[in-house]
């Protein structure tokens, strides 16, 4: 089961921050913008306890989306955001589960 | 499986023949004909949740009601907001009688046979209305607003162009 089929599971779609986890969220705010069917910026350097904010300004609803699953913002509608703190469990590839060929990466220190 | 409605489109913006020039419709009619379009893949998209049992088909489908009914969605708000309504016009009905065809055709698949064609047919569709709304409506669209929405509207169906070319490959 490749990666576009494993993470559409249980989560159907729903805003859910995760947790902090272990780590405190005591890192800092970093800012994805979802636009244009690209994430901005398509690669960004993040560590446990940042808080990451995507923001989608496009017309079509967009998630991001760990390719293995470890994370999620369910479904974002145009304007919407979401935050999640980054925890030691997440993986740096990610994707849009709507539109697969949108794709960026976290590189996580 | 051919696509009709493709096979429509393109003959619309390419016969000198065609009696009814597509360029020629109003901002309005050009709204109908979009919303139509929009409608025709969201019908397609349900069609392909009730039969096929793929998950990449069943993906696929779910986006393409997402994200048509959203622009769908912003065309009404904006038209509201305009104080305008969509027109009914040729190129609005002899999509929507085409469409019929085609669902009557796609309905009596299954299987394989039937994600093949719900494929194929959505790439060729998504190619006839970029070409369409790239070559025949953005030129020609008065209203900044309604130009900007289609603007954003084509962007969207590139995606779901460039998804439904991964698509046909992986039902092959």
């Amino acid at each position: 089961m490749d990666r576009r089929t494993f993470v559409r599971g249980a989560l159907g779609g729903a805003l859910i921050p995760l947790s902090p986890g272990p780590i405190a969220a005591q890192g800092e705010l970093r800012e994805v913008s979802i636009r244009n069917f690209v994430y901005e910026p398509e690669t960004l350097a993040v560590k446990p306890g940042d808080q990451i904010r995507f923001t989608n300004h496009d017309l079509a609803p967009h998630t991001a989306t760990a390719d293995d699953g470890s994370w999620d913002t369910g479904t974002l509608e145009k304007g919407q955001s979401v935050e999640l703190t980054v925890t030691e469990e997440w993986t740096g590839d990610y994707f849009c589960a709507h539109h697969p060929a949108m794709t960026a990466k976290l590189i996580i220190g | 499986m051919k696509s009709l409605l493709a096979a429509t489109l393109m003959l619309a913006i390419s016969t000198p023949a065609f009696a009814n020039d597509p360029a020629q419709l109003s901002d309005t009619e050009i709204a109908h004909v979009a919303y139509v379009a929009d409608t025709i893949d969201i019908r397609y998209a349900h069609l392909a949740l009730a039969i096929s049992t793929t998950p990449e088909i069943h993906e696929f489908a779910k986006t393409m009601i997402r994200d048509h009914e959203a622009v769908n969605a912003a065309a009404l708000e904006l038209l509201a907001k305009l104080g305008a309504e969509a027109q009914d016009n040729f190129l609005s009905q002899k999509l929507a009688s085409d469409s019929e065809e085609i669902i009557n055709r796609l309905s009596q698949l299954r299987g394989a046979e039937f994600d093949r064609a719900y494929a194929e047919n959505e790439l060729g569709y998504h190619q006839a209305v970029n070409n369409l709304v790239e070559t025949a409506f953005i030129p020609n669209i008065d209203h900044p607003e309604v130009k900007a929405l289609f603007e954003q509207g084509l962007e969207i169906f590139k995606a779901h162009e460039g998804h439904a070319e991964m698509m046909v490959k992986a039902v092959q």
